[in-house]
């Protein structure tokens, strides 16, 4: 596990702008910053799912930033800190960005399964309305001929579209 | 049941999530100002009117000393950058004196009336905006510097254009508050934005640019930076079409030029009345 190209920031004012233009895994804030304690960019960033954040804290802030941030998905760390625990934050970070990621996977799979009922919907409908099939029959006629062109029901189900518009 | 009714129902409901509701209005010079209450406040709000000092809002006569800010039920809109967990929602307010009479110094109302006299000489005007405003970055304190966030020029694209994430975001809340925008790119000015706003009738144009205003300042905020409309650097392009009110007639199109930082009422209102006064019927 690596991370490449290391952007730093001075303020949480230069991290959003530098978050406004380019895109990371890992943000790490060491609190407070110069323009804010740090937590509003903490949330900010976690909330919009822009990368997983370690929000590093002196230990006398520790329960109460950690407790309140929590439930933004933010991992809050005291310091002083060892190497060892700074490596185990970045460790669950990195855990947790891969299974956002597989989650962010499998959410496309289905917005693309949803599209493609969608399309297929409205091809059947078209079947009916100007074929007059039952939706039985317009169903199998898509699948028939899906796999008949060895094609996507989707495939089928956009030509039939494209061809009512011609 | 009223639509006041409908929204205490909603906002006093623990389902709802309403954390706060802003009363937003324009003070004279267009700037946009709000007072925030808790949802347990809006009935109070509706009938009593929530007071505001009069003295530090505009020239007021010495004698006013408070008006009061009632909420205004048909323009009630969730604030899309405001948190997940509470939800913050916005109404504009008419400013009212104690006696519940409207005040003169609601620039709102006073467009609403110009374009209830459009109205009434025959005449329906549909007004598009164009608003420019620079984005500049904050110092490691927080405050606005005088350093803009890019050195682009008119249209550019990255690198030399950073703001087009920062012009997506606006358009997209301001779509989520069911404002359409045309077009938006990057000025001819360093970190100069450019944003079409969709043709609207002219009050409710008046409050999509102050809208826009909101939103754009909140955008920027999100972004480590502070956005400035003020007029020497920037452009608001309004232009108006004006038919019969059947709709069947054009009856003239204009288009002006104006700074971004005035108030947009009193301007529009004083358009409506010019052309009433040259092309309205009675």
């Amino acid at each position: 596990m690596g991370f490449s190209l290391i952007t730093k920031a001075l303020s949480a004012g230069e991290a959003r702008r530098t978050l406004a233009v380019s895109e990371f895994d890992l943000i790490v804030i060491s609190g407070p910053l110069p323009d804010e304690p740090g937590d509003r960019l903490a949330v900010s960033v976690s909330e919009n799912l822009r990368g997983e954040v370690i929000f590093i804290v002196p230990e006398s802030d520790f329960t109460q930033a950690a407790e309140k941030l929590a439930q933004f998905g933010v991992i809050t760390v005291s310091k002083p800190l060892s190497r060892s625990m700074f490596w185990n934050a970045v460790t669950m970070a990195a855990a947790s960005r891969a299974r956002f990621n597989m989650m962010r996977r499998e959410n496309e799979k289905l917005q693309q399964k949803i599209e493609d009922i969608k399309i297929i919907d409205r091809a059947k409908c078209i079947l009916i309305d100007r074929m007059h099939m039952s939706e039985p029959e317009a169903h199998k006629y898509i699948e028939k001929q899906a796999m008949d062109l060895r094609t996507t029901r989707r495939d089928v189900a956009n030509g039939i579209i494209r061809s009512m518009q011609s | 049941m009223t639509k006041a009714e409908e929204i205490i129902r909603f906002v006093t409901d623990q389902e709802s999530d309403v954390k706060f509701i802003r009363l937003a209005f324009t003070d004279a010079d267009g700037v946009v100002k709000n007072v925030s209450i808790p949802p347990k406040r809006f009935e109070a709000a509706v009938t009593d009117g929530i007071r505001v000092s009069a003295q530090a809002l505009a020239d007021c006569p010495p004698e006013t000393s408070e008006l009061f800010l009632y909420p205004d039920c048909d323009t009630l809109a969730t604030l899309p950058w405001r948190p997940s967990h509470g939800r913050v929602l916005r109404m504009f307010a008419s400013l009212r004196e104690e006696n519940g009479a409207v005040s003169e110094y609601d620039t709102r109302a006073i467009l609403a009336e110009s374009e209830e006299a459009f109205g009434a000489a025959g005449l329906v005007a549909s007004v598009a905006a164009e608003v420019e405003f620079r984005l500049f970055k904050t110092d490691s304190e927080g405050r606005a510097t005088d350093i803009p966030f890019d050195f682009g020029t008119y249209l550019d694209v990255y690198p030399d254009d950073l703001g087009e994430n920062v012009r997506r975001d606006i358009c997209l809340y301001l779509q989520t508050m069911g404002i359409e925008t045309e077009a938006s790119y990057h000025g001819e000015k360093a970190g100069q934005n450019s944003v079409r706003l969709h043709p609207a009738a002219p009050l409710a144009l008046a409050d999509n640019i102050q809208t826009f205003k909101t939103a754009v300042g909140a955008v920027a905020g999100q972004n480590g930076l502070v956005a400035d409309f003020s007029g020497s650097d920037n452009a608001l392009y309004l232009s108006l079409d004006v038919t019969s009110a059947d709709m069947l007639e054009e009856v003239t199109s204009a288009r002006y030029e104006e700074s971004p930082a005035g108030n947009i009422y009193t301007l529009l209102s004083k358009l409506l009345d010019s052309l009433s006064s040259r092309y309205g019927r009675e």
